[in-house]
């Protein structure tokens, strides 16, 4: 949390002009989120009706707001549908980091032939559409018999989410000081007690800051639990819900804004419990020098 | 109120990812070598009750009221029939077929879909299970059974129910206040815009504007006028791109609708703006007070559905707002709609007997509103609101509650009599068309392109 | 365009930062292989194993335990566990067989979900419609000659060029003011630039129908705010994602404001770690802050900015729901990546939309050059 300390004087010149841009930048970016937010306290038929702006005019009309897109919205099975989406999220973010940052480690710190090749395709099949590899798989899985399980469905987020963990990972830690890690090969390590002893607690920054993007993106993943998972009622993870509220046209404007607030809420707990580690450090410099 | 929940589906997808995704899936059985031969299971020994899943698209109040016919039918017959509904129907249709655990039986509001499963190998045909096909074509419509014929020359579509969309909304208290006649041709439907012009006011709403589906509303405009105007034969031969499809007839279909769609102070909002209003917004202008900000609007009835979330609307004012059928051109009426076709993956004898059940006039009754009109021999499906018109020209229309389900159900069951119903065309041609450039064209088209140019561009990307 | 990774036989190894021995036997190559494929195989052959992981109405807390025990206990046994293995091999076998150990598992999980699907691709993009038949090069020759798969490689080149640019350049700004904040206000404001990565894809595309909608006369009042304020200065409302060529705009700003977040958040740690002394040195010389920040701080997260704005370039190279759910790609909006699931899953036409997939992999191949070029620079020096 190491904040840059200047002396005083030099902090203070442009401060205010500093606090006003990052104001409207702010703002700007919040606008629309603060009319999604105002929007799933609405009547549908004043959504309709108008602008989310014009609540500023009747603050404290309580016949403008309502708490019934958000009851309607937990009555559809979202409870079962939250269980289903920790289910799947927390193994696919656990099992993909793993792998990832061994890779990552030998691609920093270890030679073998080919490696740089390997890696640059490693970065260049972030690049491979997911939608591409969506068929191929389900044949696969249909074949062996594993569709509509959660292995199957973290097995295949590791996959998709591996090449950029191996990216960042890898750019994190190659660098590292190389002199931390000849000094400890120096005193007789090997490259599992380095990588064990030596570069995870320096990476926990890297793997934290990661875990919490590889979250987000499964906790909104729809395609890749649709389709791996399937749509029987026991087993819909929350965004398949939610697009099944979006499906109905009617409730479009008014449940899905509701729906969106009620999914956000654990990314951002998570956000904010992991917020420390955003502070210290992602990628490279942070130990350097 | 009405059916034609698939319809709003189908459209307000593209407004969800899910579009994505139906289509990802539909990719998977799309090479069609991966295998299921759910096939005839055709087993032996008596016909004992039916215990099997049957998947469609509706969900809520319609997902509902399927439910609650087949309680009824449950109840009746001691069977344990579960119904699943998904908004996401077609990819996990798809899904489950490619997995090798299709559903016993399924309806799909995709005819095409029909002979993709039929041709992979997945379904049981109407001869295998001992149906009498010229029977089922004189009850339902042998239009509508041919659609399931594929490549063996046999029956895979079961005609189950149809939607209507042949239908034009309009201001009743207005309407009657002036002393507007209802048109019973299209030039009335012109001379009638136009007096309601004369009268200071604006006659139609519209709203093609859909997010990645923009322009669909507009199709069906174009393919109720074509099929009156050149017939049911060149509907179909346009939609299986048998004449071309910037065909003269087709040029002339757009051109016939330009007459209304660019009439001067026809269109609230100016025509080149309808891209722009979202199609559920569109009935909102019919409930303005005092007067209404138009009187027509042209749409499937599913459209009801949002009449209570218009900014405009009070409470009961839907009873002023009614439905006369799209009226005739050079004397031709026509009924376009889309509608839901079952296929049966288990053929088992009790599934068969369930088929023949459900298509039976008693049991479409039952199917057709919450009371079933009171003539219902098993009663109605018990969820209020819902009406589903018949499949089975046999249907007694008493069964509907609502005039207007009584009036609906009495056009289409002679529409299928008369063989003169027809589906949406873009439900049947090739999704690069259907549900691609014929968008596209009437997006360029209300912005002002020529009739021949939209209809040219479409023709050069027909694959 | 990605080599099958295991298999790979001939190479000279690249100069080494830790010197290791050269010279492989086909032996050697065989138990690289095998130590790749070990970890996940028996990673998978155990979550299989178990009904009750597969079970969706066992319990689910149950299940989740067990995965990520297995997910970090049992991998991490197993890497171990292999790596002993390795080390009872002869010296020189071991130091060659070891890094496929680390590499291996990541490897072969790679090959079975993207690389066997990418070269799968490539093959269908030389077949017919239904993959049935071989046609060449035509899908290719279709490509690069009709107008609107042209106008869609025009429009992603533009929002490659566009999207990046204001998304690093917005996160960096962005993260460099914010630094200089009280912590209180750092952590507010960077948490509300971070919020739309929150939103679900569903979601967002509401948040974006309240700011692009369109109510012409007579439909009543403007619910979108940008028309609430265009119609507020007195002009006619327009509908915005229609206006070519500014609806592509409108969509690149969607994406914007969705990646922003993305390159904040790893911009603001790496400036976090620039090390205070050389700030303060430079100040010391009297550098200005500006100054300071372009000699002293940029450089220092250059790679970083590099590693953010090739992240957010594939992302955007890729992006196709929002012209999807937005416009369907009418009114001249189509990119190459929302051509490409239209083609392939909309049209049914495989080949099609399998050369446009193509042709994603291989625009970014001079990315992947760059980026391997930086790494090896950033090796030589450490």
């Amino acid at each position: 949390m190491s904040k840059v300390t200047t002396a005083p004087g030099v902090r203070q010149t442009g401060r205010l002009p500093i606090y006003l841009t990052v104001g409207l930048i702010t703002a700007l970016w919040s606008v629309p989120t603060v009319g999604l937010l105002i929007n799933s306290f609405r009547e549908p038929r004043t959504i309709r009706g108008s602008g989310w702006w014009t609540v500023f005019g009747s603050l404290f009309d309580s016949t403008a707001w309502t708490l019934g897109n958000y009851s309607r919205v937990l009555d559809e099975g979202f409870g079962n549908a939250f269980a289903n989406t920790l289910a799947v999220s927390i193994p696919s973010v656990v099992i993909p980091i793993t792998i990832a940052a061994f890779a990552a480690y030998a691609f920093a710190w270890m030679n073998f032939p080919g490696r740089n090749l390997l890696f640059a395709g490693v970065v260049g099949l972030m690049v491979v559409p997911l939608q591409m590899a969506l068929i191929p798989i389900l044949r696969i899985y249909t074949n062996i018999g594993v569709t509509g399980t959660y292995p199957a469905v973290w097995l295949a987020h590791a996959g998709f989410g591996l090449p950029l963990a191996v990216y960042l990972l890898r750019n994190y830690m190659g660098s590292l000081p190389s002199s931390i890690i000849e000094s400890a090969s120096i005193d007789g390590a090997d490259h599992f007690s380095i990588f064990r002893r030596l570069i995870i607690p320096l990476s926990v920054p890297v793997l934290a800051s990661f875990s919490i993007f590889q979250f987000l993106w499964v906790w909104n993943d729809y395609l890749v639990a649709l389709v791996f998972l399937g749509i029987e009622p026991q087993s819909r993870v929350l965004t398949v819900e939610l697009a099944d509220l979006a499906g109905r046209g009617e409730g479009a404007l008014n449940l899905l804004p509701a729906a969106a607030f009620v999914t956000m809420v654990l990314p951002l707990a998570v956000f904010f419990g992991l917020q420390r580690f955003f502070v210290r450090g992602m990628t490279a410099g942070s130990v350097k020098g | 109120m009405f059916v034609p929940k698939e319809e709003a589906l189908k459209k307000t997808k593209w407004i969800a990812v899910l579009a994505v995704l139906s289509i990802i899936v539909a990719a998977c059985g799309g090479d069609g070598d991966t295998t299921t031969t759910a096939g005839a299971a055709g087993g032996d020994g008596d016909t004992v009750a039916a215990d099997f899943t049957l998947f469609g698209a509706p969900t809520g109040v319609e997902g509902d009221a399927l439910a609650g016919f087949v309680d009824v039918y449950n109840t009746e017959t001691g069977s344990t029939i579960q119904y699943t509904g998904s908004d996401d129907f077609e990819s996990q249709l798809r899904i489950r077929v490619d997995g090798g655990d299709p559903p016993a039986m399924a309806f799909t509001p995709q005819p095409a879909a029909i002979c993709e499963f039929a041709d992979q190998g997945a379904l049981v045909s109407l001869e295998t299970m001992g149906f009498d096909i010229a029977a089922m074509e004189a009850d339902h419509s042998k239009y509508w059974m041919d659609l399931g014929v594929c490549s063996d020359g046999e029956h895979y579509g079961i005609p189950w129910f149809p939607n209507f969309k042949s239908i034009v909304f309009y201001h009743v208290p207005t309407f009657e206040e002036k002393g507007y006649e209802i048109p019973e041709t299209w030039d009335d439907m012109i001379a009638l815009s136009q007096q309601i012009v004369d009268d200071g006011m604006t006659p139609w709403c519209f709203g093609f504007e859909s997010g990645g589906g923009t322009g669909w509303p507009g199709t069906d405009w174009i393919e109720d006028i074509l099929v009156r105007q050149s017939g049911s034969d060149t509907y179909a031969k346009w939609v299986n791109h048998e004449i071309p499809f910037n065909d003269p007839a087709v040029v002339s279909a757009f051109d016939k609708f330009g007459e209304l769609f660019f009439g001067d102070g026809f269109v609230l909002g100016g025509a080149e703006n309808v891209v722009g209003i979202n199609f559920n917004d569109s009935p909102g202008p019919l409930f303005n007070d005092p007067t209404p900000g138009c009187l027509m609007l042209k749409q499937g009835s599913f459209i009801s559905n949002v009449f209570k979330d218009q900014p405009d609307y009070e409470d009961g004012e839907e009873s002023e707002i009614k439905t006369f059928a799209f009226p005739s051109i050079d004397g031709n009426v026509g009924a376009m709609g889309g509608g839901d076709t079952l296929i049966v993956f288990d053929g088992a004898p009790e599934n068969v007997q369930v088929v023949k059940d459900w298509i039976s006039p008693d049991w479409q009754c039952t199917l057709a509103s919450a009371s079933a009109g009171g003539v219902g021999k098993y009663g109605g499906h018990g969820v209020e609101g819902v009406e589903r018109l018949p499949g089975n020209k046999n249907v007694d229309p008493n069964c509907y509650e609502t005039e207007s389900g009584k009036a609906f159900a009495t056009s289409v069951t002679a529409a299928l009599a008369s063989n003169s119903f027809v589906f949406d065309a873009s439900d049947l041609m090739v999704t690069a068309v259907g549900s691609g450039t014929f968008w596209t064209a009437i997006i360029d088209w209300s912005q002002g392109a020529s009739s021949q140019d939209v209809t040219d561009a479409v023709e050069s990307t027909w694959p | 365009m990605t080599t099958p990774p295991v298999l790979e036989q001939e190479n000279p190894p690249p100069p080494a930062p830790i010197a290791q021995p050269q010279e492989d036997g086909f032996g050697v190559w065989i138990l690289r292989v095998l130590s790749a494929l070990v970890v996940p195989i028996v990673v998978i052959v155990f979550f299989f194993a178990f009904g009750f992981l597969k079970d969706e109405n066992a319990n689910k807390a149950v299940q989740v335990l067990v995965a990520v025990v297995v997910g970090i206990g049992g991998v991490w046994a197993m890497y171990w566990g292999m790596d002993r293995l390795v080390a009872m091999l002869p010296n020189r076998a071991e130091a060659s067989v070891r890094p496929f150990v680390f590499v291996g598992p990541a490897l072969a999980i790679l090959s079975f979900y993207l690389v066997y699907p990418a070269v799968n691709t490539t093959i269908i993009s030389f077949k017919d419609a239904r993959s049935a038949n071989w046609v060449g090069f035509d899908n290719y020759a279709r490509v690069f000659t009709e107008s609107e798969y042209l106008i869609s490689m025009r429009n992603s080149v533009i929002w490659v060029l566009v999207v990046p640019f204001f998304a690093v350049a917005i996160g960096l700004a962005f993260a460099t003011m914010a630094d200089k904040m009280s912590s209180r206000a750092e952590s507010v404001s960077k948490s509300l630039i971070f919020l739309p990565m929150a939103i679900s894809f569903v979601g967002a595309s509401v948040v974006w129908t309240f700011v692009y909608a369109f109510r012409p006369e007579g439909f009543g009042e403007q619910i979108g705010i940008l028309n609430a304020i265009w119609t507020n200065l007195g002009n006619d409302p327009i509908f915005w994602l229609s206006q070519q060529p500014w609806n592509n705009l409108m969509l690149m700003v969607i994406l914007v404001w969705l990646q922003t977040g993305f390159s904040m958040v790893i911009l603001s740690s790496a400036i976090k770690g620039v090390p205070d002394v050389l700030l303060e040195a430079a100040r010391i010389d009297g550098a200005t802050e500006w100054y300071a920040f372009w000699k002293v701080v940029f450089p220092s997260i250059f790679s970083t900015v590099v590693v953010v704005w090739t992240t957010v370039l594939i992302t955007v190279w890729k992006v196709f729901d929002i012209v999807w759910v937005m416009t369907g790609g009418q009114n001249g909006t189509q990119v190459v990546a929302q051509q490409m699931v239209q083609e392939f899953f909309s049209n049914r036409n495989n080949g099609v939309g399998a050369a446009l997939a193509v042709l994603l992999f291989i625009a970014v191949v001079p990315i992947l050059i760059l980026n391997v070029r930086r790494f090896q620079a950033e090796e030589a020096v450490r």
